[in-house]
């Protein structure tokens, strides 16, 4: 019955012949669309594998698909579900122009596993080991098992690392060291120096055909403000070295990745104006990332600040740890569910730069749905449908 | 059970932090007021009140339908939902280590190992869980004696509501052994029982029959003798004869197992395999533990449910609720939700949480909600069920009149993930106060202690004073395995922890 | 008047006319030498397929001259023709699409990039690893680097009597481990791959990278996983190789890929515990038309061949195609498919003589024809 009225909608607005047809009408008791509407009883239709309308009413009928919510495809920008040391090209420290797509693995098993805990979108890059590791990439959990395929934004952000990982498996130059890891940095001091090295000699290859170094055009491109810097910072001390570089080389868009001490600069934070990806909520507090310890209201404190935050769940797709329960924990720390609701798909779509495509349900962005059994989040509701690119990639027995 | 002020003091500092100031527990009578009290098999009561007097519910009602008494203290109110404690049906956590090295030691006891400031503990009244099953490990052939424990109080003694209850027997192989040899370590076990048994009444039919032939050598009357023991019962085998032995004469080592044998001590038989199943009924059955045995299962032991159903026994569920299998040539991979499985064929089972923390008893209950279950069901699976595993039925798991005075004060609904313990009560004391709960105030609300110093912000960092240095002054009363290295794999995500600085 | 040839090659002709024409070298009539060998066996396996019985094979100046049944052929044999009798099997001599035979070294751990180097330069023609493969009816392989380089160099195609069919006809890449994740650069599959697309495009028309992007040379590019055969195919087309992905245990998500591109697949041989998943894979590869073929390069020897296309028939592929991968199809993938493969006028006469059916393990070799010489086995 709704059907009709889509279909004479859709014809309405654009012309008959380029309108593809509606393929999929899913109808449910909520649509949460993330951008702050709430429809109570609605359905969404899609066509051609984008969002083609979001209508109040309709229970759609016999055959027709209805579950209890609907809310945005979810999107985790620290989902750490690359290849491990075989991710990052460790024969330097500062490799900016490295393309951590190329490494990726689309046929693990973690993949499936994601996108049926309701991740739809993943932003990856190579594993923190690198001062500056490469580029990252915002990819698709699902769909054909093509790089090519899945890419929705190629090379979008610079991948780097504060703190002790990067220094981790250097050691000081002694006699005639037998491997590329007898070199600098050797501590966490040395990986800002190294840091704050790349970003002068830029500046100097912006200026000089002669300094330019291989890679250089993807650190200009984050001075210039047309790339995010994606830092690994846990540490409060982390955070502070990474809000000071911000400031002295005036990078435009910076975010923090695993800033669980974030709460503990406070001002820091909002003075030098970078977002925030938390780490998973830990049992005891102390997260993954250096051992920072991170209180379970920091994405309430953050957002009351003016932080821009987005909740991580470091891959994992188990019950108790999926990036939904992530928003869950988030909310027993204080947020609301629409503000959880939030953290997990528009500003994640935001910080990565894909919010024209994906993070909210909206006519005209990718189809990609999550179908849930009750109230998102729930403990006592699970993910028991996806749909990703229009399709549903997913259907729990 | 009441605390006194002598004891009080004698906690320390430390446990005045976390507790309560009993002064409630003064009066002999509470009130608990809440929003909704949730009952078993019957409606939620609304704006309802629960009488507590001496430990135990006296009445349960709507607020304007109880007579309250005038000396009761009143806690709670309208905001809060009073729920029964969830009851840990088995665990091995809140002891030094799990599982002894030698094979069979039912002579050892928990009493020795339990140590009532094992973060465990602590974390279970935040969680809610009232009572708790602690016993050996599952690494083992057959272990030492049990108890149930309430998880408050600084002595075992104190933490006591069942003592010597209960043993943990593996048909899973222990570390080192195979299958084969732990069939035959508890084939010898009981064995040797036997032999035991049979050479006593051996020793004394032909201590009576010398005793017989002296007396009619000597051309006197033999005394009458009464027996000095009393007749072997069991369901499984018996030795004949045993009456004519004093107990006490039994090693003491195996009087343990013959208490099993004769039905009077609880046994927790762990499978690991569906394998396994069918041989630890027989077992059960064969050794006279069925009427008083409960199996302990591996998540994929679900597949033998069908002949758990037929044996009528119950099962105590791994933490580890969803069973996955992979194909191994298409590499599909197949879930089956364990609880629903024996929730649909009649099984009585109770689960497991997997730490206390986000894996807790109300968690998994929810995660059964989630896959398919009824709330009831649900609830049951982490109160009522395992209450009547454990033997107290009557006792705890419920609120109802006459039960012991376990009951929950939350923030919401028990399957809520924004829900938190406001206070818990056992036995008629609050045990349990949110607003005093200063490890956990830290982790959720990031408030420091009080006394705690807060870090400088300097701009040149002395290389001694980090931050994560100050992190550990602050939270530094807590025993050290309270934090991250206490229990490994418990917290997801946290993997990277132990490794992430050389 | 025609010649005896030219009538041999009419009476060879309507007997080839029962058999399907292949794409050969035209033998120029006048080119045609006298036969100087005739072997006549029970069954003559043709190709993948076709078997002939009492079949005859006529072989002289190193070439299968005609084919044909033996009552056919044999009454206009010329005089001095060395006639062979067998009471078994005779088919083309097998082909290993990949192997070390001969070498020394399979590469140099110089760098990870050596597309100068030339394997054939290390080729030791009296190695007794052809001696023993010749044993097993091998009787022609390609000749590539290991996996220990990212550009691992320039292979050839040889007879296992030692001579040298092609002196250069493939690159080695590999994209993977080990020659990724060293102790030196590249140490990532992503920026391997980075490496070796930007040295093709900066190569010199006369490299080899330069053949291989032209198709002179065939491109082999060694993998392990499902992630490193996506690599490959996209390596290949962006840089239009004439492909042959080695290695890899399941190829049936890139089959039409694989088929679009005209790429092959040379895999390691089967075994006893190869599972399901790779049978199914193989049939996939057949279904789109994919030729696939087995190489002893990474592990086995030239048993491993038989085994492999026997396995493979007792995991449900056709006889013909089991057949193809250890001849044809090998053959085709080496880029020796003129040459070798098949018994066919035209073509060397590299024939084996076995015991019974090749496919059954329980046949073995009683000779092996190289080039028309024999070069192993005792005389009927």
């Amino acid at each position: 019955m709704l059907l009709p009225i889509l279909l004479s909608f859709l014809i309405s607005e654009a012309p008959a012949e380029t309108a593809p047809p509606v393929k999929l009408v899913i109808s449910a008791d909520a649509v949460y669309s993330a951008d702050g509407n709430l429809l109570e009883g609605g359905t969404v239709a899609i066509a051609g594998g984008k969002i083609a309308a979001v209508v109040p009413g309709g229970d759609g009928g016999e055959g027709a698909l209805h579950v209890a919510a609907i809310t945005p495809g979810l999107i985790d920008l620290s989902p750490r579900i690359h290849t491990g040391d075989y991710s990052v090209e460790e024969a330097s420290e500062v490799r900016p122009g490295d393309l951590a797509a190329g490494s990726l693995d689309l046929f693990d098993k973690r993949w499936e596993r994601l996108l049926e805990s309701g991740v739809t979108t993943v932003m990856v890059g190579p594993a923190y080991e690198n001062v500056i590791g490469g580029l990252s990439s915002v990819i698709k959990t699902g769909g054909k098992k093509r790089i090519e395929a899945r890419t929705i934004a190629e090379g979008n952000a610079l991948i780097g690392a504060f703190g002790g990982q990067a220094a981790r498996g250097n050691s000081p130059v002694f006699g005639r060291p037998t491997t590329f890891f007898a070199r600098r940095p050797t501590t966490r001091m040395g990986t800002e120096w190294a840091h704050r090295k790349a970003f002068y000699d830029t500046l100097a290859a912006m200026r000089d055909e002669e300094r330019q170094f291989e890679g250089w055009e993807a650190m200009a491109s984050v001075i210039e403000g047309e790339r995010p810097f994606f830092v690994q910072a846990g540490a409060t001390q982390d955070i502070r070295t990474a809000c000071y570089l911000k400031e002295e080389f005036g990078l435009p868009s910076m975010v923090l990745d695993g800033a669980a001490e974030a709460t503990r600069e406070p001002e820091i934070l909002k003075r030098a104006g970078a977002a925030v990806v938390l780490p998973p909520h830990a049992a005891q507090g102390r997260t993954a990332v250096d051992n920072a310890f991170m209180p379970w209201n920091t994405a309430d404190e953050l957002l009351e600040l003016g932080v821009p935050v987005a909740l991580s769940a470091h891959g994992s797709a188990s019950a108790n740890a999926n990036l939904g329960m992530q928003a869950g924990y988030a909310m027993r720390g204080g947020l609301e569910l629409d503000e959880a609701l939030r953290a997990v798909t528009l500003t994640p779509a935001e910080l990565a730069g894909v919010a024209d495509r994906v993070g909210t349900i909206e006519v005209g962005k990718d189809a990609d749905l999550v179908l849930w059994s009750g109230t998102p989040f729930a403990a006592t509701s699970r993910v028991i449908g996806v749909v990703l690119d229009g399709e549903v990639v997913f259907s729990a027995k | 059970m009441r605390l006194t002020k002598t004891q009080l003091i004698l906690s320390g500092a430390f446990c005045a932090s976390l507790f309560a100031a009993p002064a409630d527990a003064l009066s002999d009578k509470l009130v608990i007021e809440a929003g909704h009290i949730i009952l078993h098999d019957a409606e939620d009561i609304e704006d309802g009140v629960i009488v507590v007097e001496n430990g135990r519910i006296a009445a349960i009602g709507k607020a304007d339908e109880v007579e309250l008494p005038w000396d009761a203290v009143v806690v709670g109110g309208p905001d809060y939902t009073a729920a029964p404690g969830f009851v840990e049906a088995l665990t091995s956590r809140g002891m030094d280590r799990a599982n002894e090295n030698l094979d069979v030691v039912p002579f050892l006891n928990v009493r020795d190992s339990i140590d009532p400031v094992n973060f465990y503990f602590e974390d279970a009244k935040r969680w809610g869980i009232t009572t708790i099953n602690v016993q050996q490990g599952t690494n083992t052939v057959v272990s030492g004696n049990g108890r149930i424990v309430k998880p408050t109080g600084v002595t075992v003694e104190e933490m006591t509501v069942r003592p010597n209850y209960g043993y943990m027997i593996a048909i899973d192989p222990k570390s080192g052994k195979s299958r084969a040899t732990q069939r035959q370590a508890l084939r010898n076990a009981f064995g040797d029982l036997r032999r035991e048994l049979e050479d006593l009444v051996g020793t004394k039919r032909d201590e009576a029959d010398t005793a017989r032939r002296e007396a009619l050598a000597q051309g006197r009357d033999q005394d009458d003798q009464k027996s000095p023991g009393r007749a072997m019962t069991g369901s499984g085998w018996t030795v004949e004869g045993l009456e004519l032995v004093d107990r006490s004469e039994i090693d003491e080592k195996l009087r343990p197992l013959l208490s099993m044998v004769e039905g009077r001590a609880y046994t927790f038989i762990y499978c690991g395999a569906p394998m396994d199943v069918q041989p630890a009924i027989d077992f059960a059955r064969d050794n006279g533990l069925a009427e008083r045995a409960t199996l302990v299962l591996d998540d994929s032991c679900w597949k033998a449910a069908d002949a758990i159903k037929a044996s009528g026994m119950s099962v105590i569920l791994d933490s580890d609720l969803m069973h996955v299998e992979t194909d191994p040539v298409t590499e599909e991979e197949t879930e089956t939700f364990v609880p629903k499985v024996f929730a649909d064929k009649g099984i009585p089972f109770a689960l497991q949480s997997a730490n206390s923390s986000t894996n807790s008893l109300w968690f998994q209950a929810a995660v059964c909600v989630a896959n398919g279950m009824t709330r009831d069901q649900a609830l049951a699976a982490v109160t009522t069920s395992p209450a009547m595993i454990i033997g107290l039925e009557k006792e705890v798991g419920k609120l109802a009149p006459g039960m012991a005075a376990n009951v929950l004060l939350l923030s919401g609904d028990p399957l809520d993930i924004t829900t938190k313990v406001h206070k818990a009560i056992i036995d008629g004391a609050v045990i349990y106060d949110h607003t005093q709960d200063t490890r956990n105030r830290h982790l959720l609300e990031g408030e420091a202690p009080r006394g705690a110093t807060a870090a400088e912000t300097e701009e040149v960092e002395e290389p001694s004073k980090t931050d994560d240095d100050a992190d550990d002054e602050e939270t530094g009363d807590e025993p050290a395995e309270g934090e991250s290295g206490d229990e490994p794999g418990d917290e997801p995500g946290d993997e990277h922890q132990e490794h992430e600085e050389k | 008047m025609k010649t005896l040839i030219q009538s041999l090659a009419l009476a060879g002709g309507l007997a080839a006319a029962t058999l399907p024409t292949f794409a050969n070298d035209p033998v120029a009539t006048e080119a045609l030498a006298e036969p100087t060998l005739a072997i006549a066996a029970s069954h003559v396996l043709v190709e993948g397929g076709v078997v002939m019985d009492d079949g005859m094979v006529l072989v002289g100046d190193g070439r299968i001259l005609a084919v044909g049944k033996a009552a056919d052929l044999e009454g206009n044999l010329p005089d001095g023709v060395n006639v062979v009798r067998h009471d078994g099997w005779l088919s083309a001599g097998l082909v290993a699409a990949n192997s070390t035979l001969g070498l020394r070294a399979s590469g140099d751990s110089t760098g990870p990039f050596m597309s100068g180097l030339h394997l054939m330069h290390g080729f030791d023609d009296e190695s007794k690893s052809l001696e023993r493969a010749r044993a097993l009816g091998l009787t022609a392989a390609g000749v590539e680097a290991g996996r220990s380089n990212v550009i691992g160099g320039v292979g050839g195609v040889i007879k296992t009597d030692g001579s040298v069919l092609r002196k250069s006809a493939n690159l080695t890449l590999c994209m993977t481990q080990p020659a990724v994740r060293t102790n030196r650069f590249p140490t990532t599959p992503g920026t391997a791959m980075g490496a070796v697309r930007k040295r093709f495009e900066g190569a010199a028309d006369s490299s080899a990278l330069a053949k291989a992007k032209a198709g002179q040379l065939t491109t082999s590019i060694a993998v392990n996983t499902l992630a490193d055969i996506e690599r490959a195919l996209y390596v290949a087309e962006d840089l239009g190789l004439r492909a042959v992905i080695r290695g890899g245990a399941d190829h049936s998500e890139f089959a039409t890929e694989l088929a679009e591109l005209g790429a092959g697949v040379a895999l390691s041989p089967l075994g006893l515990s190869t599972n399901a998943r790779a049978y199914n894979s193989l049939k996939a590869l057949s279904k789109a038309g994919v030729p696939f073929a087995f190489g002893i390069a990474d592990g086995g020897n030239a048993a491993s061949l038989r085994e492999s296309a026997a396995l493979a028939v007792s995991g449900g592929v056709d006889r013909a195609t089991a057949w193809n991968a250890i001849t044809t199809n090998a053959a085709k993938l080496i880029g020796a498919g003129d040459r070798v493969g098949r018994v066919a006028t035209g073509l060397d006469a590299d024939l084996v003589l076995w015991t019974g059916d090749p496919l059954l393990i329980a046949s073995s070799p009683a000779a092996v024809y190289i080039g028309g010489a024999k070069s192993q086995g005792d005389s009927h």
